[in-house]
């Protein structure tokens, strides 16, 4: 399966913050491995319409936070201890229902519908 | 070279440019790919014609078959340059919305139509093989001018026969030919990065992208197979006229012959993929509404 990134122009986040936060949480669940190769600069800023500048940011940032190394000749690579371990997988996957559970209560869902409506979402 | 020579080999390509730039800027109004083809084929029909105006004051400016050798490399450089300007310069922007990119890094070879890019490399290879060959056989003529001739002796008889593509042809067609393979090389780079989001979803942007690698492609093996035809008939029959023969020369010769009627069904080939649209992408629901 291809993996794909996605901006959005209308989100207030900016573009190189929610590449960043993309990236960062598929080498997080592990959909990226240690030693995967990221697209050129050039290509995903041509294809996600931003300057090659945001894309750069955005691998800056990862690079300092430890999760990709950059090699000259070599592209960008996720970094060898990129990936994070089976707890990093479980926070990640915490935070996701954390924000589902919050939102679902905040529109008045009782538990039980949200745990009943994960359950018809998962034997889907 | 004569100025005209020099305005054409100049301002053919500035022309072409000026009209897919224009094609750009006019077909800036969604995605439509059909649209796209139009200006594709009109910069291609020019690029034509300015190549055999091109080839043709080629033949014109320089002297002792030399012109006639080198024009259809001249061609095949315009219609490279036409196909490649075409397809990388004429695309209709992209819609608004989110924009989605995928995470596989792009590279040319994965483009590659494989059974065209191994004819095309095949036929390169005995281009070049063929013309390291006549380089190095050919000999002076009777004016002493380098590489014009092929010359042999067999004991006291000397025998010789041109026009042969030593140096004096084939230095200057191994450097246009290079220069095609630059072009080629340049326009499949620009296709392959090429930005995502030219055509309705990421499936089509692929076939169009294949589209038009297979394109250049073509069009670079189409100039190079035309070439081969001409140097393969003038140094066979030059091999096979002569009198007094090497060992090598006959078969060498029959070779040479025999690789130009395949050369043709190849050119033929590479023509047919360089002018067929091949995968035209459809139309949005939304542009098909407009």
């Amino acid at each position: 399966m291809s993996l794909v990134l996605t901006v959005d122009p209308d989100d207030p986040t900016p573009p190189y913050e929610q590449l960043r936060r993309q990236l960062a949480d598929l080498i997080t669940a592990g959909q990226l491995g240690p030693g995967d190769r990221l697209p050129p600069l050039r290509q995903l800023a041509g294809d996600l319409g931003v300057a090659i500048g945001t894309v750069a940011r955005t691998y800056r940032e990862l690079e300092q936070g430890g999760l990709l190394t950059s090699r000259r000749g070599g592209g960008t690579r996720v970094a060898a201890g990129g990936r994070a371990p089976a707890a990093g997988r479980r926070r990640l996957l915490g935070e996701m229902t954390q924000d589902f559970v919050g939102r679902a209560r905040s529109l008045g869902f009782t538990d039980d519908e949200i745990v009943a409506a994960l359950g018809r979402r998962l034997t889907l | 070279m004569s100025l005209l020579l020099l305005l054409v080999l100049v301002g053919g390509p500035l022309l072409l440019t000026v009209m897919a730039l224009t094609g750009h800027s006019l077909s800036r109004r969604g995605v439509d790919t059909r649209e796209e083809w139009k200006w594709v084929r009109v910069i291609l029909v020019a690029a034509l014609i300015l190549g055999v105006g091109a080839a043709w004051l080629v033949t014109k400016s320089f002297d002792l078959g030399r012109g006639t050798m080198l024009a259809p490399a001249v061609l095949g450089l315009f219609v490279v340059a036409g196909v490649g300007l075409g397809e990388t310069v004429v695309r209709p922007l992209r819609p608004e919305g989110p924009r989605t990119a995928s995470l596989t890094a792009r590279r040319v070879s994965d483009y590659l139509p494989r059974t065209l890019a191994t004819a095309v490399a095949g036929i390169t290879t005995l281009h070049l093989a063929t013309l390291v060959l006549t380089t190095t056989t050919a000999s002076s003529d009777d004016m002493r001018r380098a590489g014009r001739q092929i010359a042999a002796r067999c004991g006291n008889m000397g025998s010789g026969a041109g026009p042969y593509p030593g140096s004096f042809y084939s230095v200057p067609l191994i450097f246009l030919l290079l220069v095609v393979g630059l072009v080629a090389a340049a326009a499949l780079t620009a296709v392959v990065r090429r930005p995502r989001g030219f055509a309705p979803d990421d499936v089509s942007d692929d076939v169009l992208r294949h589209a038009s690698t297979t394109r250049v492609l073509a069009a670079a093996g189409a100039a190079v197979a035309a070439s081969h035809v001409g140097i393969a008939f003038f140094a066979g029959t030059a091999l096979l006229r002569m009198d007094c023969q090497s060992a090598w020369m006959d078969p060498v010769g029959w070779v040479l012959l025999a690789s130009i009627p395949a050369t043709l069904l190849l050119l033929g080939w590479f023509l047919g993929r360089t002018l067929a649209p091949g995968a035209i992408v459809a139309r949005t629901p939304a542009a098909q509404s407009l």
